[in-house]
């Protein structure tokens, strides 16, 4: 832009500003001043300047241009309000805005206060509705007509409710449903990509040709996979782009459709890109690639989906599917349900006729570990509820919480709104009086009062519109139950909640504003205008004192409980040290170490290379570290002492691990040894169990030196017991663990390196470079320090304290100003009695006793009524609170004090000022 | 309008009508001539923005105390939408009027015993 166009802009800046003034203003001055305007910026020196001067011109246009209206108003052709005859309508509206404007102008704090908490009232609703919005109601925006879309499961129990089916049993569905339109399914991996340049790991998923149509998309460039493209196993090799992904790779270049990307060893045909804002059909994952299900052994991961092959695609007992579905009109879910169970259970009885097998291989766990074989059964869930499936309860119960916590916090605004309106209303009872006495009609003085009330209910609601987009900014750094990170989920400002919100506002706001309006234009005129100084009708305001207490008390409490937990959860015993660890995971059979010779090979150089890490002081590799997810498999009980075989079966966590990994983690022995690097192939099988496994196994207590009964194996002697850790999350109890040695064999794939250092942070990134200094081609997934991911699992606990803490102190504070408005507006009203009392010898308590008892009654009372409703409320909180009760003394006495301390502060000005009332003064002005 | 009332009756003046008058002693000025004199008169203490600035002419003139007038030879004619100003008899006679006035205000607070204000009843 060339200084020209700059100042240009400029000009046309100040001409839009000149509509400020009075018309006749206007026409007389307007082309001298926008002449001087011109003259004064070309003259700025530098941009600053410049900029620094047309701030300062709008300032003056608005300030100059109010009172020059003011003054044009003032000396308007006089008709009498009675009579407003040749007066129009409009005009008499625009004079009593002019005078709302000028009246709010003399009162800059209480217009603060009002705009403030309405905004802050407004703003948070809107953003916390709108994440509502975006998690539980309409989580899929792209998707077409949502009602109908379905997502199919295997009903499963305990830890794991909704399970996948497999690729015949989808195929037989997809057959015969006659609820359906259409059924697709979807697999998710991860895998090696090269793509622009870059290798990298990425989430694809793998869905059948048919999903994106169900779902309704359409492609934003090329198209999107068809049913001919997964008809053959391994045969189509194309591949369908998110919007991100386009972005990232691509900088949204069309000619990135017919390209190839390399997923594994194989080349990829770019077919087209999915439709912006399209994550795929769950809410916790972010997929950046869709290739044909039949793919999905062809992406070179190795592991089990290479060993499966194509049998994945005909085997009963492969659940790797997960099912999209679209209902036909006027079908509910649970009908679909009942007839899906119904094919699952015919496709059963023919399997079991054809080979005599037992079920269809699928292999379920009750809650205590021990394995069901049930008939199966199929759910149907709303996808509108299936996006957001894990830890569904959590999610659910922890958005009604900010929910609440909301709607108390507009609640608490539209309390403090009134309580500042009643206020402003007795002030100018006798102003409304003189005006009446003098002519103004009942309806012009309701119609003043309106607009002003409106006039402050719309910058309420305005200044509300940033605070939302403001808490929307700050949401998106927090994660919700469920593994939803809010920075992927399209946070939106919603309208109808925003519309909402502001219409509570103007209705609280008129509502208040009016009230005394009524008031002072039905009472008796001359009754108003003596009053002044008695001072009567104090309770609404106390009472309104009250329940702003009360409701704050309750948000105190709610963000004291949920703090308590984050450092009850922060400085939990995870049964080891998490701050010296650092870890980063491998993928190698993604890269093309088949054998295991050739990743062992690679393993010895990593630990080696990592042990000369200035700092590092031990090193081990595993299949998992803590906290990550442990995968659990079914292990035989121990036979009872009694020699009748077992018939028990535990659900253990299997880890395998190097013979250092316990030093590593600092994780004690209990009973028995540690592996050494002698229990090799060669020596007879060893395990080592955690306390848990050895209570769950063993009872009696006597599991070292036993067998347990292994994967695939013969049995493995238990040689040492170790202390128990968490392992999924620092709110887990502890489960039963066995560790296998890899000296023995590879039953897990050894995925994480893991150090021990003084500087973790430095070790981490030293790691990183190490490691993949080893092999270029291996990608060096998930660097993390233990510690941190300590802070990722308390997040929800990170997330209500902050909020509910910001909310909190927000309404303390706003509580405040209520309990410090009630009793210096007390104070003021009475000033003539409190002298008369001090004139007559009151001492300083009689004075303090007359001027706090109502407002400390209210608050006492609102704090034991918002005691009352935190002890009821707390136990809706007993899911996210860990490591505290819901009634823990020490969040509701920090809650109950820091309320004590804001009303002693708010209410001890006023008091004192009222004791210092000179009798003489006061008397003489009445 | 033509003054009708006296001097004193328009005391004490504003800051800005005040600084306006002084800034059109010498000579007539336009309106960001004006701004210019007031900044560099007060040593950019005080600084007219075009609105403050265009209230305060509109009031001066309707009080008598400036008038419109052509044009000084020696200005440049670049923009014609310029409209030149120049101090009345009337606002000399205010202006002197304010000055005095002043003058008496400091006498009278340079007698005063500074920093021993009376106790406020």
């Amino acid at each position: 832009m060339t200084s020209e166009n700059r100042s240009h802009s400029a000009m046309a800046l100040y001409r839009a500003l000149l509509r400020c003034y009075p018309r006749a203003f206007r026409d007389r001055f307007g082309e001298e001043m926008t002449s001087a305007f011109g003259d004064a910026i070309a003259a700025c020196p530098t941009r600053g300047a410049r900029v620094n001067f047309l701030a300062s011109a709008v300032v003056d246009a608005v300030r100059s241009g109010a009172a020059e209206r003011a003054v044009a108003w003032r000396s308007r052709p006089r008709t009498s309000n009675t009579h407003p005859a040749g007066d129009t309508a409009m005009q008499s509206i625009m004079q009593d805005l002019r005078f709302a404007i000028r009246s709010l102008g003399r009162r800059p704090g209480l217009v603060t206060a009002v705009v403030l908490t309405l905004a802050l009232g407004v703003g948070a609703n809107t953003a916390i509705f709108s994440l509502l919005d975006a998690v539980l109601l309409h989580p899929l925006p792209a998707v077409a007509r949502t009602d109908e879309v379905v997502a199919i499961y295997r009903a499963g129990s305990g830890r794991t409710p909704y399970q996948g089916v497999s690729y015949p049993l989808f195929q037989a569905m997809a057959d015969h449903t006659r609820s359906l339109r259409a059924l697709a399914a979807d697999a998710g991996t991860t895998a090696a990509v090269r793509i622009a340049g870059r290798a990298e790991e990425l989430d694809i998923r793998c869905v059948s040709g048919n999903f994106f149509s169900l779902l309704g998309l359409r492609a934003q460039a090329g198209r999107l996979l068809t049913p001919s493209d997964d008809d053959v196993p391994g045969a189509h090799a194309v591949v369908v782009l998110s919007d991100a992904m386009w972005t990232s790779a691509f900088n949204r270049r069309p000619s990135a459709v017919g390209s190839t990307i390399r997923i594994g060893e194989r080349p990829f045909t770019i077919i087209g890109v999915a439709p912006r804002g399209f994550r795929g059909t769950s809410l916790s994952g972010a997929p950046q690639l869709w290739v044909p299900v039949t793919m999905l052994t062809s992406l070179g991961t190795g592991g089990l989906l290479a060993t499966i092959g194509t049998h994945a695609y005909t085997l009963p007992s492969f659940t790797f599917f997960s099912l999209v579905g679209r209902l036909r009109p006027t079908v509910t879910p649970s009908a679909a349900a009942a007839e899906l169970t119904t094919i699952a259970k015919n496709v059963q009885r023919q399997a079991a006729g054809r080979s005599g097998a037992r079920g269809n291989g699928v292999v379920t766990f009750d809650s205590r570990g021990h394995v069901v074989h049930a008939t199966p059964r199929i759910s149907v869930v709303p996808i509108v509820q299936a996006a957001a499936l894990a830890d569904r309860g959590s999610l659910v119960r922890f958005v009604t919480i900010l929910v609440v916590v909301v709607a108390l916090t507009l609640l608490i605004a539209c309390v403090n709104v009134a309580n500042l309106m009643l206020v402003r209303g007795s002030e100018r009872a006798h102003e409304l009086g003189v005006r009446a006495a003098l002519g103004a009609s009942r309806s012009r003085i309701a119609r003043a009062l309106f607009i002003e009330s409106l006039l402050l209910a719309l910058l309420g609601a305005a200044a509300g519109i940033g605070v939302g987009l403001l808490t929307m900014h700050l949401l998106s750094a927090f994660t919700l139950p469920g593994g939803i990170r809010l920075d992927r989920v399209d946070l939106s400002l919603d309208g109808r909640v925003l519309a909402f919100a502001v219409a509570l506002a103007i209705a609280t706001a008129l509502l208040f504003g009016l009230v005394p309006a009524l008031r002072s234009s039905r009472a008796d005129l001359a009754a108003v205008i003596a009053a002044r100084g008695t001072g009567k009708r104090r309770a609404p305001r106390g009472i309104l004192a009250g329940v702003q207490v009360a409701l704050s008390l309750l948000l105190l409490v709610g963000a004291a409980l949920f703090a308590r937990s984050l450092r009850a959860g922060l400085t939990t015993d995870l049964g080891f040290d998490p701050r010296p660890i650092a870890a980063v995971d491998v993928e190698l059979d993604l890269h093309g170490y088949s054998t295991h010779a050739r990743s062992a090979a690679y393993f010895d150089e990593a630990m080696a290379r990592a042990r000369r890490i200035h700092g590092v002081t031990a090193v081990a590799i595993a299949s998992q570290v803590p906290l990550g997810r442990l995968l659990e498999f079914p292990l035989k009980g121990l036979p009872p002492a009694d020699g009748t075989p077992a018939d028990s079966t535990i659900s253990a966590g299997f880890v395998a691990i190097s013979p250092e990994y316990f030093s590593v983690l600092g994780v004690p022995l209990v009973r028995g040894r540690a592996f050494t690097r002698a229990d090799t192939h060669d020596a007879p099988a060893v395990v080592m169990v955690n306390e848990a496994a050895a209570r769950a196994f063993s009872p009696a207590g006597a599991i070292l030196g036993k067998t347990l009964g292994m994967l695939g194996g013969d049995g493995a002697r238990v040689v040492g017991i170790v202390r128990d850790t968490k392992y999924g999350s620092v709110r887990d109890e502890h489960i039963p663990v066995v560790f296998v040695p890899i000296t023995q064999g590879n039953p897990m794939p050894v995925t994480s390196i893991i150090t021990r250092s003084e500087h973790p942070a430095a070790t981490l990134a030293a790691l990183r470079r190490t490691v993949a200094a080893i092999d270029p081609n291996v990608s060096i997934d998930n660097p993390r320090l233990v510690r941190d991911q300590i802070d990722t699992v308390l997040m929800p606990q990170r997330f209500g304290a902050t909020l509910l803490g910001i909310f909190a102190l927000i309404s303390l504070c706003v509580s405040a100003v209520g309990i410090y408005g009630v009793i210096a507006y007390g104070v003021s009203q009475r000033a003539p009695e409190i002298a008369v009392r001090i004139a007559l010898g009151a001492r300083h308590m009689d004075i303090l006793r007359l001027v706090l008892l109502r407002t400390a009654v209210a608050v006492v009372v609102g704090g034991v009524v918002g005691l009352a409703a935190s002890v009821a409320a707390s136990r809706t909180l007993a899911r996210f609170l860990y490591g505290i009760t819901p009634l823990d003394a020490t969040a509701f006495l920090g809650a109950v004090l820091l309320l004590a301390i804001a009303a002693a502060v708010a209410s001890c000005t006023p008091a004192v000022r009222a004791t210092r009332i000179d009798p003489m003064t006061t008397l003489r002005a009445e | 309008m033509p003054p009708s009332q006296s001097p004193a009756a328009l005391l004490p003046l504003s800051r800005d009508a005040l600084v306006i008058l002084l800034a059109l002693g010498d000579q007539p000025r336009h309106g960001y001539g004006i701004m210019r004199d007031v900044e560099a008169r007060s040593q950019g203490e005080v600084i007219l923005q075009t609105g403050a600035l265009y209230r305060a002419l509109k009031r001066l003139l309707a009080e008598g105390l400036i008038e419109e007038c052509h044009a000084p030879s020696e200005a440049d004619s670049a923009d014609a939408r310029r409209r030149y100003y120049r101090r009345t008899r009337f606002g000399a006679a205010v202006l002197d009027a304010e000055v005095e006035r002043m003058a008496r205000l400091v006498r009278a607070a340079r007698r005063a015993a500074v920093g021993k204000r009376p106790r406020l009843a």
